[in-house]
């Protein structure tokens, strides 16, 4: 996949994955990993990002006697994920656009 | 690798981090390695399913490093102090490179100088004579002759000279400028080094 298109799914990826209940960092790696690509040191600098942008908040919680951080989705967070579905139903119907001209390229004689 | 050792050197390459961030970075792997143990994963297979440490920590410096603006740009004090103590020596160079290039652009123009003036001497010299060798053979036909002949080769000698100059001398030109080129990129890959 193109990478910057990668860039901008994958964030609200993560971000829908902790609308469920508040979820740790292999917890999200596991969710996210069937649905796009994802490894440990691409998801830090997207928490990070997430936090820093309000739409995430974290709290560290005791587990097993150690310490655990976990994330929890905000209402800013919520908003951002209705943001991004609106702005892709615009991308798709320009992608039925798009598929449509390509289409009736391929139907004519080469 | 065992967890200690991929934290460590984790942590080893992560120097370029204020402490903070790097604490933060370690701390989010530690629970990566420990919540895979969590999941039943030995020690060896919860780190083998990381990305290197070095990768890890080369994305980490990346994104959040202290970013290091090329210390070759700026010259610090100690650079210039010993451009001035060492100028003694780049300056003379530097003059002296000049100097010769001065010297042979001196020498080539004299030789061309001095190779206009003989084929000017040797075509009007030659005219001269066969101009007189004419005259004196009215009186004196075999000498007149003579001398008109040799003024006549001169004169022809000096011409052909006289094309061949005109034909090297741009060829000449574009040497030395290409000596020149040479001495100034030389000089200004000196000043770059230091």
């Amino acid at each position: 996949m193109d990478v910057q298109l990668k860039r901008g799914v994958i964030e609200i990826c993560v971000l829908s994955a902790m609308l469920e209940q508040p979820t740790y960092g292999y917890e999200l790696i596991k969710k996210v990993s069937p649905v796009i690509e994802i490894s440990e040191s691409t998801l830090y600098p997207i928490l990070r990002r997430l936090e820093s942008g309000g739409f995430v908040s974290v709290k560290t919680a005791e587990h097993n006697g150690r310490l655990r951080k976990y994330y929890f989705i905000t209402p800013e967070g919520k908003e951002r994920i209705r943001e991004f579905l609106s702005d892709w139903e615009d991308i798709l119907s320009i992608c039925e656009f798009i598929t449509e001209k390509y289409q009736d390229d391929r139907k004519r004689i080469p | 690798m065992t967890e200690k050792e991929y934290l460590k050197k984790l942590k080893e390459n992560l120097s370029l981090l204020k402490r903070e961030d790097c604490a933060a970075v370690l701390e989010y792997y530690k629970e990566m390695i420990e919540d895979r143990i969590e999941g039943g994963k030995t020690e060896e297979q919860a780190v083998s399913e990381l990305e290197l440490p070095e990768q890890v920590a080369k994305k980490a410096v990346e994104e959040y490093g202290v970013k290091q603006t090329a210390k070759r740009q700026k010259p610090n004090g100690g650079v210039i102090a010993l451009l001035i103590i060492g100028s003694p020596l780049w300056l003379a160079l530097v003059i002296a490179a000049f100097a010769i290039a001065f010297a042979v652009v001196a020498a080539v123009a004299g030789v061309l100088t001095a190779a206009v003036a003989a084929v000017l001497a040797i075509t009007l010299g030659g005219a001269v004579s066969f101009g007189c060798g004419a005259v004196l053979a009215f009186g004196n036909l075999p000498f007149g002759l003579i001398m008109a002949g040799f003024g006549a080769a001169a004169a022809a000698c000096g011409v052909l000279a006289c094309v061949g100059l005109v034909k090297a001398l741009p060829i000449v030109v574009i040497k030395i400028k290409g000596l020149f080129k040479r001495i100034k990129s030389a000089a200004a890959a000196q000043k770059v080094k230091q």
